[in-house]
């Protein structure tokens, strides 16, 4: 019945009287036990006593209260009526509570019966009663929850409350800024308070508000993360030091919580009268400047339906009158939608705008806070780490602010590097330890992060023709171009890339972008123009105007960009796009930015914007190298036509190799498609591109590859099913010779595989001769593809075992 | 707790409550005169055995305050705490029941 923990107390307690030579066991001996105990000092504590007084006082009287036995003979200390009688109601009351065991905080409560008791004397005088006691063990309210309540609730039931004074007056006005505000000086005192890096103008600002004789109040506006309340808080750390104007020098300094001053607020008006008590204590106190953070909640705060009295209401005639200092902080959006509305509050504050800093800020910010930070995780940063913590912070961690994202990619890599396994001796944070987090947080693969842009740009066109085939020159002249705009040479107030990528279907435009993307580790982000073919769906992408359904909920375009500012945008079948919407990318072209419905920029100044079109294609589809735009292209060729095709490729390639330009090739088919294109894109359009770049049709040669590409897939993929795939010459030139198709570019040549290998193998592979592997040959067989398959001559377990 | 039965029936009617803030006076409970009283039957050995081994006074104490029983019919034991001069009259009135004395031992507010 009794817990491990008071069988204890109570044998400390026997102990302690018989130490003493106390000839009884009393209940002041019990309580010095408990309070020495874990459970009964928690109790104690959360009742609003001191422990260390209490069992001072119940020393003292314990020594000087009690008698000692005189003598030196062996005795045994009796409990006392009083002791047993409280022990007997603590098993009473657990057991018809239905409590299983008792604990010091049973006892504790029972002893409060014993009037006469000194030991409730000693607890009553600590403040500490029956029912707190109570509270606390069967709900666990400590008491300071409840003892603002009590106040507040007392002066409410008191019902005429002027007969008792102004509301609030029960506590000392500094009680009330202790319970509802953070002294930051003594933060600073204390050390907890991080250094102010730069942010001189700010500061500087800052004290020229608090200055003025009236309306002496700024107001920090800025997105999250940009140090607001950083700023307030140096400001705190340098009035601590003297390192201020002489008039702010004996200033104080208190941030207000909001959360505590509406926490526990009950009834009506407690939230306004703890608001008013606070006023009261600031303005009693010259001097004394209060830091609001999250200003914005304070308007419409504890406000009534229709009634226009709320939070900010009550501090107007304090700020107008310069008679409280004040220095509120909020983000643009809430400034916006809740501060500026109301402005009779709006114009007692003066507006000091605070910017993200540059990326040469941060890392000053940054390596201001590196002794903290090493000095926390026990690690040492490198210069280099802290360098690439807010370059790759700024770059890669989108829809957060410098210098939040990088102290938090050093704090993350700090943690990381801290608790690794690895004995490195001096545990140092290196550049890389820095990309890791920084792929982590932004869920993008290390290799993206890590390496130079250079080698990738480097290697950019190998990578990409490795991929894309017969397209060369426009992989040249795209990587041309986002050569130029990474050297610094290019616009930096434009997208680094805005390309009209024109061609037949089947060559590659899309997959050269994804390719792009790809190779130069940043997103891809694609729109189908098809989707955005009438006039109200162009509102998509920017939003939808006020008053129409989805206002809210921002443009997929802007949304997009403002996630991923680094991106290859893809807007595929640009020409099928509604009018409009070329007007939008007039702007994202010349600019680089695109404001949403709600006022939000999207930076495009790391897109690579490309859009591509068929527009054109069918003319460039004519003559232009060498063929008749006639039906034959609607069928698959014969023979003698392909033998033909390659004639006339290969008349073309030598014609060029003799000119000594690939790009004749491509002017010419320009010069063909020119004219729809004209025809399709307004001049302003087609002014603002960076680069026109036409696509070929697949050649012979680049469809043979193509060939090649897909048939190794259905290798590797058969390989998985232990079945070996060999082809021959013939049947790979009838493949190349059937699948392809001047106007559908490479895709027919999938459809052609599929039809001809991937079918009639799948029959096999499920039921037939291929079930347990084997061996499939392709072959022609009277102008068509014959496959021939083979079971395996072992069982493939057995294979395997005898490699 | 009178003070509270006050506030109830104060100025608000019935439904005023109690302002728990108003600071409870608390008062350091007095000590207690443990009191012997002399009657006729009693021993004035027994009386100072029980002096001695309850009240552990030496026997000249004892002695006196036996004799400040007989004389003024009550004498004082000693001085203690509530809860340990509760202790002390049941212990003597024990071993006055068990050896036949009708000895009245009572407490008194200091």
């Amino acid at each position: 019945m009794i817990t491990r923990e008071l069988q204890n107390t109570l044998n400390e307690a026997y102990s302690d009287a018989l130490k003493r030579r106390h000839e009884y066991l009393t209940l002041e001996h019990m309580l010095y036990a408990i309070v020495h105990e874990k459970t009964g000092a928690d109790v104690i504590r959360n009742c609003g006593g001191d422990v260390t007084t209490i069992a001072n006082e119940l020393d003292k009287f314990l020594e000087e209260k009690l008698e000692k036995l005189p003598g030196a003979a062996t005795f045994t200390p009796e409990q006392t009526a009083t002791f047993e009688r409280v022990v007997e109601r603590a098993f009473l009351q657990a057991q018809s509570a239905g409590q299983n065991s008792i604990d010091s905080g049973n006892i504790l409560a029972a002893m409060f019966q014993e009037r006469r008791s000194h030991a409730v004397y000693v607890l009553e005088k600590a403040g500490i009663s029956r029912l707190d006691v109570l509270n606390y063990i069967s709900h666990g309210i400590a008491k300071d929850d409840d003892d603002s309540m009590g106040e507040q609730y007392a002066d409410e039931a008191n019902g005429q409350g002027t007969d008792h004074g102004e509301p609030g007056e029960g506590k000392m006005p500094a009680d009330q800024l202790e319970a509802f505000c953070t002294d930051l000086l003594e933060l600073a005192k204390n050390d907890r308070i991080d250094p102010l890096i730069g942010r001189e103008a700010e500061v500087r600002r800052t004290i020229e508000v608090l200055a003025r004789r009236r309306k002496n109040n700024p107001i920090y506006v800025g997105e999250s993360g940009v140090g607001k309340t950083a700023i307030a808080e140096g400001l705190a750390l340098k009035i601590h030091r003297g390192e201020v104007p002489n008039i702010l020098k004996d200033c104080q300094v208190y941030a207000l919580d909001l959360g505590a001053l509406v926490a526990g607020s009950r009834y009506r008006g407690d939230f306004e009268k703890r608001l008013k008590a606070v006023i009261k204590a600031l303005r009693e106190k010259p001097g004394v400047i209060l830091f609001i953070d999250e200003i914005h909640q304070l308007v419409r705060a504890g406000a009534v339906e229709g009634g226009s009295m709320d939070a900010s209401n009550l501090l107007k005639p304090a700020l107008a009158a310069g008679e409280l200092r004040c220095i509120g902080s909020t983000t643009f959006d809430e400034f916006k939608k809740s501060f500026e509305k109301d402005k009779a509050l709006s114009r007692r504050f003066q507006k000091i705008e605070i910017f993200e800093p540059t990326i040469g800020d941060t890392i000053k910010i940054l390596q201001g806070l590196q002794k903290h930070y090493e000095d926390f995780h026990q690690v040492k940063y490198h210069q280099e780490a802290i360098i690439a913590a807010a370059e790759l912070a700024a770059k890669h961690i989108n829809e957060r602010y410098l210098p939040d994202k990088a102290v938090d990619v050093i704090d993350e890599a700090g943690a990381a590097v801290k608790l690794s396994e690895d004995d490195r001796p001096h545990k140092e944070v290196t550049p890389l330890d820095i990309e890791l987090i920084v792929s982590r947080m932004a869920k993008i693969p290390p290799k993206s992060v890590s390496g130079s842009d250079k080698e990738k740009l480097k290697n950019l066109d190998k990578e990409l023709k490795s991929v894309i085939y017969g397209q060369n020159h426009a992989i040249d002249h795209l990587v041309h171009a986002i050569k130029l705009s990474r050297s610094g040479l290019g616009n930096p107030l434009k997208p680094v890339g805005s390309f009209l990528f024109s061609g037949p279907t089947g060559v590659g435009k899309t997959e050269l972008a994804k390719q792009l993307a790809r190779a130069l580790g940043i997103n891809f982000i694609r729109f189908d123009m098809s989707e955005y073919m009438e006039h109200h769906t162009v509102s998509r992408l920017i939003g939808a105007p006020p008053g129409y359904v989805g206002y809210d909920q921002g443009g997929q375009l802007t949304d997009a960009i403002n996630k991923t500012p680094h991106a290859v945008l893809v807007l595929d079948e640009i020409e099928k796009a509604h009018p409009d919407l070329f007007n939008i990318l007039l702007q994202v072209m010349d600019h680089a930015s695109l404001t949403d419905n709600t006022g939000k920029k999207a930076d495009f100044r790391n897109v690579i914007l490309i859009m591509t079109t068929n527009a054109g294609a069918r003319d460039m589809m004519g003559d232009a190298i060498g063929f008749k735009a006639d039906d034959k292209n609607a069928r698959p060729l014969t023979q003698a036509e392909i033998e033909k095709n390659r004639a006339e490729f290969e008349r073309q390639r030598k014609k060029e190799e003799a000119t000594g330009t690939i790009s004749g090739k491509t002017s010419s088919g320009m010069g063909i498609g020119r004219g729809a294109i004209e025809r399709t894109f307004a001049p302003e359009f087609r002014n603002r591109l960076d680069a026109w770049i036409a696509f070929n049709p697949l050649s012979f040669e680049d469809v043979e590859r193509v060939t090649d590409k897909f048939i190794n897939e259905v290798k590797e993929q058969l390989l998985e099913k232990e079945v070996v795939l060999e082809i021959d010459e013939p049947s790979r030139a009838w493949l190349a010779a059937h699948g392809y198709h001047r106007q559908y570019g490479a895709r027919p040549m999938a459809r052609l595989v599929k039809q001809k290998i991937r079918e009639p193998l799948a029959e096999e592979l499920l039921f037939g001769k291929l079930e347990h592997g084997g061996k499939v040959v392709v072959s022609v067989k009277d102008d068509d593809i014959e496959l021939k398959c083979f079971e395996a001559v072992e069982p493939p377990v057995k294979k395997t075992e005898s490699n | 707790m009178a003070d509270w039965q006050q506030d109830q029936e104060g100025p608000g009617g019935g439904n005023t409550m109690l302002d728990p803030d108003t600071k409870k006076q608390v008062e350091r409970p007095p000590l207690y005169k443990v009191l012997l009283h002399n009657d006729d039957f009693t021993t004035m050995e027994f009386v100072v055995m029980i002096l001695v081994t309850v009240f552990h006074r030496d026997a000249s104490s004892a002695e006196a305050i036996m004799l400040a029983v007989h004389r003024q019919g009550v004498g004082v034991a000693g001085v203690y705490t509530y809860e340990i001069a509760e202790s002390k009259i049941k212990k003597v009135s024990q071993l006055a029941k068990s050896n036949g004395f009708p000895l009245r031992c009572t407490l008194e507010k200091e």
